[in-house]
């Protein structure tokens, strides 16, 4: 039983399943960054051209670094309008609070695509935001601002992934022991003072986190620029995608990703860092 | 039957948790092993049980070697310290687990469970979970699921330390007559002196990972053989000595007139004499010593008198007088002697 | 306890945030639900026709049928596989004493961790060297690695929560390994894994990123709307819309209630 090769074989068989289906594709797509594409044909020989081709054209990297900037956007609003949602279930009480909760863990389920779609019903020329807008008589006749460019990206994005920076938030706030806020106000401190320096600190490090996850969610989508952004809402993903559809350039394609993997792995390993930061 | 332990021990890496020990249990018996937490006391059972292996040694069941049986097949059975009752079977389920595993028919199991649960008194709730038992009960549950296996050996990984002090005492009385009615070899761990004076054959006292003393209950009370022995078991009084040639042994207290039957290995020795041993007053043939008295309180059915000897008055002797309203109480600070009977004087080695 | 005139509006205030929120969250089940019952076009809508004709003539669609069928396909094989890896692995990382624990379980973590273009294109470009022709086997694998990540977690807690002596009791009382799986482990971890499916299969049913890399000339339900949308704006499309939420809100009511009761005890 003790064995030391049945154990080995063992742990090989095991570990086999997530090497194969995590390890190898990605060290594959690795090695194939550094290959080029001739006359339509994957050449493997290695050279660091295709990072050199990012580097020198404005074009991509001023993509990415716009793409950094919405995702910082997107992660943004998701904590502005998020950290009071979050507060506001947070300080409620039996079963208002559990079906809050279950409202704001069912939009997590519902369909990415169907909210994708919505929203853009929502923003066309001819949807319920210009029929409002108008009706309020804010705009004079439906605008073309809000659909088929990088605002509609950005509004979009912020939408639907606002859910998952809202229960990230919800649980740290859950974590705060009950009487600690009690304490304070037994001090004599108002609701925004106890906030202030008991809550928002405490939260705080489950915040950033959520709000980290956000944005890699939003690095990676290229479903939501591809639908609500038109022909000139491009952001990384799209770009990326785009290597592997029209454009056909997987080396080039792979190049972009290795610069989006540690992108991501950065922005998680900071996640990973601020959650452990908390003290309660 | 015979179990033996030879020379077993256990190493997690560098760390000795159990150094070689040989031990033999006998049929019929129930064996204590008792020692403080950490000291190796229930590696032992584990060892036995099989859920580790031993770094060294063989343990032998009859001359059988059992180092390479598995668990499963070692006809010993454990009643663990969380009970581990199956959270989703009903007593009955428990019960016949051993059973219902080896393939027995349905008929045949559901007398020997009934049989079980009426030998530890729980046949009135054969239906219910282990979730709606009291700790007692799921005590009896899993002494139930084990003897219905007829083991050789029942191993007991402390199985009353999560019960409270009155129940304790009822399930220490509980389990000695129930290993009393079965006669099946009782392997017992704790880390209760009381508890395992009360109700053993026989003691196996560990420390350190090594045994320290193997006996009978009085034998290891009355007669410790280690320093930690002497000192581990309720309240002792300690001298350092030195034997001489003649066989007396000089003390900071006295001389102590050389002893029958004594085969001390060293010449520092440790001696030993129990509190309640002790009488007021000189007597012929006694180890007498000259105190003034401290102090002396009233505990119901006893006295503790604290006294400090004459010649050595840092040091306080413990004595327990068994109470008796019609003595009249000493003075403090007063004079008083106390002797003990030499045959009641535990002399041992002091190998440091 | 007796509320301030500010707290009061603080409350008030943060309630209309909230509330707003949520009218935006749910937004798409309204809107699709009723454009899927009521016709619309540039004169308005037409509140009197309401009728279910679109469900009816999504039935009749050959393409929407066959992406239901692979969708369900791909998502209960590949929840299944994944079930069982994650128990296997949960296992031996909690109990055989696993070399590389850390090493292994964040393997398991990253497809889920790491946006899904990467484990998309990464499968993508490792199929396509391997020679293996895109289809429903490939979808299956994606989704495979990226549901393992769930299902693994709770069968790990579930299993951190249970007793280990309870496994040493039954090979004690002479239970096989396999008798022991079946009868305690198994038991115990029951409840974690049907939660876990259902999460996953929640997942897999919405799953398009990754999908879109590994379909080919398959397609499933996200992969079929997706093409439906980029075409226009149909009544059919709002009706499998609003099936496709119904469901999803189904399952995310059933691991709610079904994870409700183990909140309530850490409390």
């Amino acid at each position: 039983m003790n064995n030391q090769s049945t154990r080995f074989t063992i742990f090989v068989c095991i570990i086999a399943v997530p090497v194969v289906l995590v390890i190898i594709p990605i060290a594959n797509f690795f090695l194939m960054s550094f290959w080029k594409m001739e006359s339509n044909q994957i050449v493997e020989s290695a050279s660091f051209g295709n990072y050199l081709y990012f580097f020198s054209s404005p074009a991509y990297w001023g993509t990415f670094l716009s793409t950094l900037y919405l995702c910082l956007k997107v992660s943004a609003i998701g904590v502005l309008v998020g950290y009071p949602v979050a507060y506001f279930v947070w300080k409620r009480k039996g079963r208002v609070k559990y079906l809050l909760i279950l409202l704001l863990i069912l939009p997590l389920f519902m369909s990415y695509i169907v909210k994708i779609y919505t929203m853009r019903t929502i923003l066309d020329l001819s949807g319920i935001l210009n029929k409002l807008l108008v009706a309020f008589h804010i705009l004079e006749e439906p605008s073309r601002q809000f659909i088929y460019n990088q605002t509609a990206i950005l509004i979009t994005m912020a939408v639907i992934f606002l859910p998952f920076v809202i229960l990230p938030i919800f649980l740290s706030l859950e974590r705060i022991p009950k009487n600690l806020v009690t304490a304070s106000s037994d001090l004599g401190a108002g609701t925004l003072t106890t906030l202030r320096y008991v809550i928002l600190p405490l939260s705080l490090p489950g915040t950033v986190s959520g709000a980290l996850f956000t944005f890699v969610l939003a690095l990676g989508d290229f479903v939501t620029p591809q639908m609500v952004g038109g022909p000139n809402g491009f952001t990384f993903g799209r770009v990326i995608w785009s290597q592997f559809g029209l454009a056909y350039n997987w080396p080039l394609g792979a190049a972009l990703a290795v610069i989006l993997f540690a992108t991501a792995l950065m922005t998680i390993i900071a996640a990973g860092w601020a959650s452990q930061q908390r003290k309660v | 039957m015979t179990l033996y332990l030879d020379g077993v021990s256990k190493n997690y890496g560098d760390v000795e948790v159990l150094r070689p020990i040989s031990l033999e249990v006998s049929n019929g018996e129930l064996l204590t092993v008792l020692g403080p937490s950490g000291s190796g006391k229930t590696t032992i059972l584990r060892l036995i049980g099989g859920f580790i292996a031993p770094t060294c040694g063989r343990i032998l069941l009859d001359g059988k070697d059992l180092s390479t049986t598995h668990i499963s097949k070692r006809p010993f059975n454990t009643v663990f310290q969380d009970y581990a009752l199956f959270p989703h079977m009903t007593v009955e389920q428990n019960v016949g687990y051993g059973l219902m595993v080896k393939g027995c028919p349905k008929e045949k199991m559901k007398q020997v469970v009934n049989e079980a649960l009426d030998v530890v008194g729980l046949s009135d709730f054969p239906g219910r979970y282990p979730a709606e038992l009291s700790g007692g009960q799921k005590q009896r549950v899993a002494l139930a699921r084990t003897i219905v296996c007829e083991p050789q050996i029942v191993l007991l990984d402390e199985p009353l330390s999560a019960l409270d002090a009155e129940l304790r005492r009822q399930m220490q009385f509980f389990l000695k007559s129930l290993q009393r009615k079965i006669g099946t070899t009782f392997l017992f761990v704790t880390h209760d002196q009381q508890e395992a004076i009360t109700i053993s054959d026989r003691l196996v006292v560990i420390n350190h990972g090594g045994v320290e003393q193997v006996g009978t209950p009085k034998e290891i009370y009355y007669s410790p053989k280690t320093k930690f022995v002497a000192g581990f078991f309720g309240d002792n009084n300690l001298l350092d000595g030195q034997l001489t040639a003649s066989g007396s042994i000089e003390t900071p207290l006295g001389t102590i007139p050389s002893l029958q039957g004594s085969n001390l290995k060293t010449s520092k020795v440790i001696v030993a004499m129990r509190p309640e041993l002790f009488r007021i007053g000189k007597r012929e043939g006694a180890f007498n010593i000259d105190c003034q008295v401290q102090n002396m309180d009233f505990a119901g059915d006893m006295n503790f008198l604290r006294l400090s000897p004459k010649l050595d008055s840092d040091r306080t002797l413990l004595v327990k007088l068994s109470s008796d309203p019609s003595v009249p109480n000493l003075d403090v600070n007063g004079d008083a002697t106390i002797s003990i009977k030499l045959e009641d004087i535990a002399v041992l080695d002091n190998p440091r | 306890m007796h509320k301030t005139n500010t707290e009061h509006l603080i409350d008030v205030f943060l309630g209309l945030i909230t509330a707003g929120t949520f009218f935006v969250l749910y937004m798409p089940i309204v809107v699709n639900s009723i454009f899927s019952l009521v016709p619309s076009d540039r004169n308005g809508i037409h509140w009197g026709e309401a009728s279910f004709e679109w469900y009816w003539r999504l039935l009749e669609n050959e393409s929407v049928i066959a992406a239901i069928k692979t969708t369900l396909i791909v998502s209960v094989i590949a929840v299944a596989i994944a079930a069982i890896l994650a128990i296997i692995l949960a296992i031996y990382v909690e109990w055989e004493g696993a070399v590389f624990q850390r090493t292994i379980e964040l393997v398991v973590y990253t497809p889920f961790l790491m946006p899904p273009i990467i484990t998309g294109l990464s499968l993508l470009m490792f199929f396509d060297r391997i020679g293996i022709s895109r289809g429903e086997a490939t979808i299956i694998v994606g989704h495979t690695a990226l549901v393992l990540a769930v299902l693994y977690r709770l069968v790990l807690t579930r299993l951190r929560a249970m007793p280990h002596t309870l496994v040493e009791a039954s090979a004690d009382l002479g239970a096989t390994r396999l008798q022991t799986f079946r009868y305690v482990v198994w038991p115990q971890l029951r409840p974690a894994v049907i939660t876990g499916a259902v999460l996953a299969m929640a997942v897999s049913f919405d799953e398009t990123l990754i999908t879109v890399f590994l379909a080919g000339d398959t397609t499933t339900i996200p992969l079929r709307l997706w093409g439906m949308m980029r075409v226009g704006f149909k009544p059919e499309i709002n009706a499998l819309v609003t099936i496709v939420l119904l469901v999803s809100i189904i399952m995310a009511v059933i691991t709610a209630i079904r994870i409700k009761p183990a909140e309530g005890n850490e409390e």
